[in-house]
């Protein structure tokens, strides 16, 4: 029931991006398509997860003044463990994505997390903590990302789905969508949309 | 507070642990990473004769069909054995009704912004005419030289011509849309649309396809010979 809790703040009422404002930069440089989004909320999910995990179990171990390097070097280790295996088993994505993995190490999500909670609780609570930090900001990401698709290129997952017939009445992809400004715009809208329905309030129920 | 000696024994264990990690797996996984790279270059030559492909396995199965590899020196000769380091590597593209080559592929280097370019160039039998050219390699900012990988700046070489009236010319990377730049009129062959804001980028580019083409000269010269074409000059002939 504690998982539950946890993953349901994260990403309803404390989402890293609706609500804490954190990872927005990689949020609008990656949704251009929903493969990108997936396989980066994937990667952010992992190291969050993975980094909360370690940096809370040694947390009693790591010398107050200089914590902040400490969080930094296991985060990028990580991130460079996944920029790896990415390399060897997804390449394509691994060339999509460029330099945007390797900046997860800067990604606030992942610093925050370990900041706020990980150096303060215990290791399982951390570990599920830093999941639903993540999904939620998979969730985010994808959603814009399938928005940007449909609207930018008329696909999903690479599929067309708009049909050839309303692009013979006139319709066409809209090219702002491919750009980040359009990210940005969506982000606001959606931040917008989800304070209206409760969500992203900050307060734990 | 933690004692200082404790701050080092901290830090160094740490050090120690994760470098191990790191080796760890970058030795287990460098024999895969070696070989989608290998593979991605081989879809980069592809790309630039204009064969698409989907997957990996699609990419050997036409690679190994398709593409015959050689070194030929500077004189233009085609040699025997390809570790000649004096050798410039080409590739040559089967086509698969007649089987002869009707492009020929050859890497192409060069200084950007903050990166070296890596690419291929796809020409005509002839080294004229321009098929195609990829980049699959580089360092430049996304969004302003990062474009140089992108469709449409790659499209706009698709046709444009290395040689006017016999002689060497390159292709000249314009600042912005291309109709803008001077002379244009004169040499719409010889002029590609650029990148604004990655004008070094941009030059870079331009000088790449100033210099190693002509590593190549020679030998087009030669097949250019046999086959009776006359070199850049009769452009009807490659239609």
């Amino acid at each position: 029931m504690e998982i539950i809790k946890t993953m349901k703040n994260n990403i309803w009422y404390s989402n890293p991006i609706a609500f804490q404002v954190l990872g927005v930069c990689s949020a609008l440089a990656v949704t251009v398509q929903l493969e990108n989004s997936l396989v980066m909320g994937i990667s952010l999910t992992l190291t969050v997860a993975g980094s909360n995990f370690i940096l809370s179990s040694i947390r009693n171990y790591i010398p107050h003044n200089i914590r902040i390097i400490v969080e930094l070097a296991v985060i990028s280790s990580l991130v460079n463990v996944i920029d790896e295996l990415l390399l060897a088993y997804y390449f394509e994505m691994s060339k999509a994505l460029s330099v945007f993995v390797g900046l997860i190490i800067t990604n606030c999500i992942v610093m925050g997390r370990a900041e706020a909670f990980a150096l303060a609780n215990a290791p399982i609570a951390s570990f599920w903590d830093g999941i639903g930090n993540g999904v939620g900001y998979a969730i985010v990401l994808a959603i814009i990302g399938s928005i940007r698709e449909i609207f930018g290129s008329g696909c999903i997952l690479g599929y067309k789905i708009v049909p050839e017939a309303i692009y013979s009445l006139g319709y066409v992809d809209n090219g702002l969508m491919l750009f980040p400004p359009a990210a940005f715009i969506l982000l606001g809208m959606f931040i917008c949309c989800l304070k209206a329905a409760g969500g992203a309030t900050g307060e734990e129920k | 507070m933690y004692s200082n000696k404790y701050v080092i024994t901290f830090t160094t264990l740490m050090c120690i642990i994760i470098s191990f990690v790191l080796a760890g797996t970058s030795s287990v996984l460098k024999e895969r990473q070696l070989y989608n790279k290998q593979v991605d270059i081989q879809r980069n030559i592809l790309n630039a004769a204009g064969i698409s492909v989907k997957n990996m396995t699609e990419v050997e199965a036409k690679y190994n069909e398709l593409v015959t590899p050689m070194t030929i020196s500077v004189q233009g000769n085609i040699l025997e054995q390809s570790e000649d380091l004096d050798g410039h590597k080409l590739f040559s593209i089967r086509d698969v009704e007649t089987s002869k080559a009707y492009a020929y592929v050859y890497p192409i280097i060069g200084k950007g912004l903050w990166s070296t370019l890596y690419g291929y160039l796809s020409v005509t039998p002839s080294g004229n005419r321009i098929i195609g050219i990829t980049f699959y390699k580089h360092g430049e900012t996304p969004g302003l030289g990062a474009e140089i990988e992108k469709n449409w700046f790659r499209k706009n070489f698709i046709g444009k011509e290395l040689y006017k009236n016999g002689n060497f010319k390159g292709i000249t990377v314009a600042k912005g849309k291309s109709e803008n730049e001077l002379g244009y009129k004169n040499n719409k062959k010889h002029i590609v649309d650029g990148i604004s804001g990655a004008t070094i980028t941009s030059k870079g580019v331009e000088k790449m396809l100033a210099s190693e083409p002509l590593k190549y000269h020679k030998f087009f010269l030669n097949t250019c010979n046999t086959m009776g074409d006359r070199y850049g000059n009769n452009q009807n002939n490659e239609k």
